[in-house]
């Protein structure tokens, strides 16, 4: 099938968008609700990643709106709930809506010093977020006809890059945030993207496995040669680079590092790589199975 | 009972000469490089037919695939604009008005008897030729197959010529593991 | 909208908004110019005019044996669609992919020659310089007079090919060539259509005869040789389907398995050009079996003839001392030679000796000597030569003496042959024995239709319509050696008109490098700037079938006659064959006999045939409806009489003309280039070209409709031979023989007979990377063939090999 590029851009900024968003939410969740105290520093770096969430999914919406024949009429979607791309719309919508929201709260929080409304929009966004990720698998998945789309390894590979977009694109941030203010010492960089890296191996390693013997079990029209190649090689770029950090964190043992920027700037390229590859993939294996009945 | 328009195409008569698709192409301004009706070899091709089989035990035949305005169509299930609709004889067609052109429904459909319309922008297919129908005339495939293999009418009419077919011939329908339920039956 | 319609609307869930859709959906589809923006003229065209739709039954008949009437929906001056046109018997209601694509992409093409052009580079070059039709016609008629002043007016030549099945057009060169005095080159044999002829006419006494397609319903076996019709005629197949759901079993002998295999019970692939060994050999087993219709020998056909073996000859009365010319037979009852007519019980086996002129000589029944002669092809002995097993020939020979009805059909394929002709001779005579000429559901079938009778029985006075003057004619396939000679006279200018030449003939090379160096001038009459054009001196725009003010067209297999009448007017500054050369035949000074209108001309034609079938047409419904049948019976059986315009008024399977060639008796003759012939050392496989359904020869192969199923030409191959040569399937290849080489792509498919290549037929030399098939093609004469009639030119009759480029 023609793979539709306008699709693959737009839903890999969707996806780095929510996975940030995410990685951002979760932080100001889990600091300032669990330990009840707000940490100025942790603060900042969930801003940053709210706010680097909200200009990458317009952008990403915006993009997958140039995959439509009629771009004008892209409204014409909103009331058909009965369809996942209408679902996945609204999602969007309602994400993007909490992003910003979020992005709003963000300075009366500080002179308020309550997270508190910020934590809860966040919640709900990171609801939503993962709602558009799963409506967006379900437009595959829901397809009977292409067998490879009707797999639930779609709603992990999803999840798996949404994630792993956000993971890197936050490891970036914190990364150039850590080397401009060395105060942030109570970070302990190194174990935090040792994590970062054995996350990143066991998600990508997992989704491929969990694709491949999905595909494997398809019948034999269903499944697609050329994909394979691809599938190995998103695999080998995406579970590189983070084992690459692994590799490289446990042998340092001293935290300054003004390498980290780049290593990690390094691995999200290598990532996005993958991602976009993946994506891909999704086109490459749609084969929708033979029409003819076998004669003999 | 409401009407049911529907197709029975007879392999046995057909020759894959493709006269249904360039009849098609004329009648409905289809674009060149899409089709509304495909005539597939055993390759699943629109070109260069081979049959199958070892020389010289081998076997040939086409299947003419239009639209198969299926009762339970995915295409009308998954629009996002509720363009694809159903009529209540069973036609399966696009509201060009408010199809957006996001191909959902081409992927959606198991037969690929949807096309993206490159100068129109949105998503066009077969419709029965609904509005030669709707005059009482036959579809344009109909009335120009050469080996007078597909036959069309209400079937759900005893005394239409499909009804007839379906009920007298061993038939079957493309792809029955999809449970579209298509209102197209073809006799092998 | 009325309440009614209102109803039923909402019954069918249409809002009015849909029903303003639909209802404007269809009234685009009559209004809309169909062709879109590839081709601008249509669409410049449609604008000017205004909004009326009129619908027109005219023909199409682009030389594909269908002759379908064609309902052309005409806004303007542009066909916006075609449907296919009403016929007496709603059966012939038919069209095509072809005649849907000539329709909408050929008469607006590209290509079309606007207007007439002169030549502004060397012969070749394809560099052209626009000039009017005066201008034109001018400098033709000097030219032609001026070579008629140096050469006489027998080195004019034309040559009108079948690219449009009109009587007009079709004959137009005849009738110029002989007002001219000037050379009329035949077209028979050169399109290779020939051999069956020449088999039906000394057998049959007909150049062709079948059975109509309907009678077809009601055999219980139907064999095929050589004929594909599921794809050279489309639009026929179904009577054959009707006659398949009847419970007839289908049997189709060819080397590929063709489309029209696919849906037989049995396919035979046979080896290329030896069906008349397997006719042989089936009737070895026919005679060993005793399962031929005695009767029907002794009363129809020359089996009881007695046959001199000394000369070959029939014996004659006057051989025995009589003074008549009548045939003489054995008389079982009284046993002596008597005259045919006053035997009771001819006997058509056994030996005799005769006392002939005062010398003992021994006579046998000619259908004894064809019991010799089928006594050499045993099962075994056909099978080594045909490749089909013996068991198979067996078997085939029971069905076919020992089913009743069983018909016959012959066409092209086997004709394509050195020794077409042969074949052609040897399954007549194999329906003979069996009894099965003349009777309903059975026959031998070729043709049939009205377009040989009509050709056949043109009026004199129409193609020869000067008085006192007659050209010359020379068979189209000895143009090779004579042009280049100048012998038997010179040749010094041709006009092609309806011919795609330049992609039809054989030895491409020497038609280029031999033949036209020799020629001072070249005119080429053509729709489409083809292959060809480019060696003209002047290139004239013809109309497309659409355009022509009327045309009367016969039809390959059935028995209608129809006008073909105007659809738009001419587009640019085209003309028909016949208005150029009307205008020419005034300025040529013989005008006067040359100013019928089209109209008035097919009227003639068919008023005036000599063959009372297409006089007997009535003209009256013709004119107004533009179909009539031709004066013959719905249920006509050929032959059912039994009479036959033979000399002997009998099927004649003995031909005692054809002793100087070892023809008189029905024989097999290895083809020219075959596996068996030496050349196969170098060049072991046989190269046929055979037609598919997406083109009639080279005019549809540049429609994109047409390439949209058909998108370039593909050398079929069998896995087998591909594997030897490290071919893959969409390799480019090399094909070669000693003739020349071309490049083109494969297809290995197991639907061809190893040891046989194919390409279907008609890609133009810009389909291929590089060369073009046609210069593999060989026109080599047959002396025998000439002796009938004329050489049919073989093009599967070639040798060639294949490597990977």
């Amino acid at each position: 099938m023609a793979i539709e590029y306008a699709m693959v851009i737009g839903y890999f900024f969707i996806s780095m968008a929510i996975g940030l968003f995410c990685v951002g939410a979760v932080i100001d969740i889990w600091k300032i609700n669990v330990e009840r105290k707000a940490n100025h520093s942790l603060a900042h770096i969930s801003k940053l990643a709210i706010t680097t969430s909200l200009p990458l999914v317009i952008v990403g919406i915006l993009s997958t709106l140039f995959h439509l024949g009629k771009i004008g009429s892209f409204y014409n979607i909103i009331l058909n709930f009965s369809s996942w791309l209408t679902r996945e719309a609204w999602s969007a919508g309602i994400f993007t809506f909490c992003a910003f929201v979020c992005f709003l709260l963000w300075r009366s929080s500080v002179k308020t010093n309550n997270y508190r409304p910020r934590a809860i929009v966040g919640a709900v966004g990171i609801v939503f977020g993962i709602t558009t990720i799963f409506s967006m698998s379900m437009i595959y998945m829901s397809v009977k006809a292409i067998p490879a789309w009707n797999t639930d390894s779609i709603l992990y590979m999803n999840l798996a890059n949404a994630f792993l977009l956000g993971v890197f694109l936050f490891g970036i941030l914190l990364a150039f945030q850590y080397n401009k203010n060395k105060a942030d010492a109570e970070l302990d960089l190194l174990k935090i993207f040792t994590w970062i890296g054995l996350f990143a191996i066991i998600l990508v390693g997992a989704t491929f496995l969990i694709n491949q013997v999905q595909i494997s079990m398809l019948p034999d029209a269903a499944q697609s040669g050329s994909g394979f190649g691809l599938a190995i090689a998103r695999f080998s770029i995406g579970i590189l680079m983070p084992l690459l950090i692994v590799i490289y964190a446990l042998a340092k043992k001293e935290q300054k590092s003004s390498i980290f920027p780049a290593v990690f700037t390094a691995s999200f390229l290598f990532i996005i790589a993958g991602d976009i590859m993946s994506r891909m993939l999704h086109f490459i294996v749609a084969v929708n199975p033979p029409v003819i009945p076998p004669i003999f | 009972m409401s009407k049911r328009w529907g197709f029975v195409i007879n392999t046995k008569r057909c020759i894959g000469c493709r006269t249904c698709t360039v009849a098609c192409k004329m009648e409905n301004d289809v674009p060149l490089g899409e089709f509304r009706l495909k005539v597939l070899n055993p390759q699943n091709s629109m070109v260069f037919d081979k049959p199958e089989g070892k020389y010289p035990y081998t076997k040939l035949s086409w299947f003419t695939v239009p639209c198969q305005h299926c009762e339970e169509a995915p295409c009308v299930t998954v629009c996002p604009t509720g363009a694809s609709k159903i009529r209540d004889d069973g036609i399966v067609f696009v509201d060009e008005d408010k199809c957006i052109g996001c191909k959902y429904c081409v992927w959606s459909c198991p037969y690929d008897a949807r096309y993206f319309d490159q100068e129109k922008n949105i998503v066009d297919k077969c419709t029965m030729c609904m509005h030669r129908i709707d005059k009482g005339k036959q579809p344009m495939c109909v009335e120009v197959c050469p080996g007078r293999a597909i036959t069309f009418g209400d079937l759900n009419d005893p005394s239409s010529e499909v009804y007839k077919l379906v009920h007298s011939n061993p038939v079957r329908i493309l792809k029955p593991e999809q449970g579209t339920k298509p209102s197209v039956y073809y006799i092998i | 909208m009325s309440q009614g319609l209102k109803n039923n609307n909402e019954k069918y869930g249409l809002t009015r908004r849909d029903f303003l859709k639909v209802s404007s959906m269809s009234a685009l589809a009559l209004t809309l110019p169909k062709s879109k923006d590839i081709f601008q003229a249509a669409k410049a065209n449609a604008a000017k005019e205004d909004d009326d739709v009129k619908v027109v039954r005219t023909v199409c008949a682009p030389n594909c044996t269908g002759s379908c009437a064609i309902n052309a929906y005409v806004k303007g001056n542009t066909i916006i669609k075609v449907e296919p046109g009403d016929f007496p018997d709603p059966a012939y209601k038919r069209i095509c992919l072809k005649g849907i694509s000539n329709a909408m992409q050929r008469v607006t093409h590209p290509d079309r020659i606007k207007y007439p052009m002169k030549r502004a580079g060397k012969r070749g070059e394809n560099k052209w310089e626009r000039i009017s039709w005066d201008e034109a016609l001018d400098t033709i008629a000097e030219k032609l007079t001026e070579i008629k002043e140096k050469y006489g007016a027998k080195a004019c030549s034309w040559m009108s090919m079948t690219g449009n099945y009109g009587i007009n057009a079709q004959l137009i060169a005849g009738r110029i060539a002989n007002s001219f005095g000037g050379t009329h080159i035949e077209n028979l044999g050169i399109m290779g259509d020939l051999a069956a002829n020449m088999a039906y006419i000394p057998a049959l006494g007909v150049l062709q005869e079948g059975h109509e397609w309907k009678d077809l319903k009601g055999s219980k076996l139907i064999i095929l040789f050589g004929c594909n019709y599921a794809e050279t005629a489309p639009v026929d197949m179904h009577f054959l389907f009707d006659a398949l759901e009847e419970g007839a079993k289908l049997v189709v002998i060819d080397p590929r398995y063709s489309r029209t295999a696919a849906k037989a019970d049995w396919w035979i692939p046979i080896r290329p050009g030896t069906d008349a060994a397997l006719a042989l050999g089936m009737m070895h087993v026919i005679f060993k079996e005793d399962l031929h219709d005695k009767d029907y020998i002794s009363k129809y056909t020359v089996g009881p003839f007695l046959v001199r073996t000394d000369t070959g000859k029939f014996v004659r009365e006057k051989d025995l001392g009589g003074n008549s010319e009548d045939y003489i037979v054995w008389d079982a009852n009284s046993n002596s030679a008597v005259k045919v007519q006053n035997s009771a019980s001819p006997a058509i086996t056994g030996s005799y000796t005769l006392t002939l002129n005062g010398r003992q000589v021994t006579c046998k029944p000619a259908f004894q000597l064809l019991v010799e002669e089928a006594e050499k092809y045993t099962p075994e002995k056909a099978s080594e030569i045909t490749e089909v097993p013996a068991e198979d020939i067996r078997k085939l020979a029971f069905m076919y003496a020992k089913t009743d009805p069983a018909a016959i059909r012959i066409s092209q394929g086997i004709q394509r042959y050195y020794q077409g002709h042969l074949s052609f001779r040897a399954i007549i005579t194999l329906g003979a024995v069996c009894g099965n000429i003349g009777k309903r559901h059975a026959g031998v079938s070729w043709a049939g239709g009205t377009l040989f009778k009509m050709i056949a029985a043109t009026p004199p006075e129409w193609l020869a319509p000067v008085p006192g003057v007659k050209g010359e004619k020379l068979p189209g396939t000895q143009l090779y050696d004579f042009i280049p000679s100048g012998k038997p006279w010179p040749i010094k200018s041709l006009w092609l008109l309806s011919y795609g030449m330049g992609t039809q003939a054989p030895e491409m090379d020497k038609l280029i490098n031999e033949v036209f160096p020799k020629l001072d001038f070249i005119i080429v009459s053509e729709q489409v700037f083809t292959p060809i054009t480019k060696y003209a001196d002047i290139v004239l725009p013809v109309t497309s079938y659409y355009e022509e003010e009327c045309d009367a067209v016969g039809a390959w297999s059935n028995l209608y006659v129809q006008f073909r009448k105007q659809a738009i007017k001419p587009l640019w500054e085209a003309k028909t064959d016949w208005d150029c050369m009307r205008e020419l035949a005034e300025r040529l000074g013989f005008g006067e006999y040359w100013n019928m209108t089209q109209q008035e001309s097919a009227e003639f034609v068919v008023k005036h045939a000599t063959d009372p079938i297409i006089s007997g047409t009535n003209i009256e419904e013709l004119r107004e409806k533009g179909v009539a049948r031709a004066a013959q019976p719905e249920d006509f059986i050929p032959f059912e009489d039994k009479k036959f315009n033979t000399p002997s008024g009998r099927i004649e399977f003995y031909l005692e003309n054809m002793t100087d060639f070892g023809e008189e008796n029905v024989v097999y003759q290895e083809p020219l280039e075959s596996h068996r012939t030496p050349k196969a050392q170098k060049y072991p496989l046989v190269f046929m070209n055979v037609r598919s359904v997406n083109t009639a020869h080279s005019q549809h192969v540049i429609l994109p409709w047409i390439n949209e199923v058909h998108p370039e030409p593909r050398l079929e191959i069998n896995p087998l031979d591909a594997k030897e040569r490290g071919i893959k399937d969409g390799d480019l290849v090399e094909v070669f023989n000693d003739r020349g080489k071309f490049k083109v792509k494969v297809i290995v498919t197991e639907g061809i007979k190893p040891g046989c290549v194919n390409l279907c037929q008609g890609w133009w030399p810009r389909h291929f990377p590089e060369g073009h098939y046609s210069y593999l093609l060989h026109m080599e004469l047959n002396p025998a063939q000439d002796a009938i009639m004329e050489t049919n030119y073989a093009p599967y009759d070639n040798l060639v090999e294949v490597k990977k480029a």
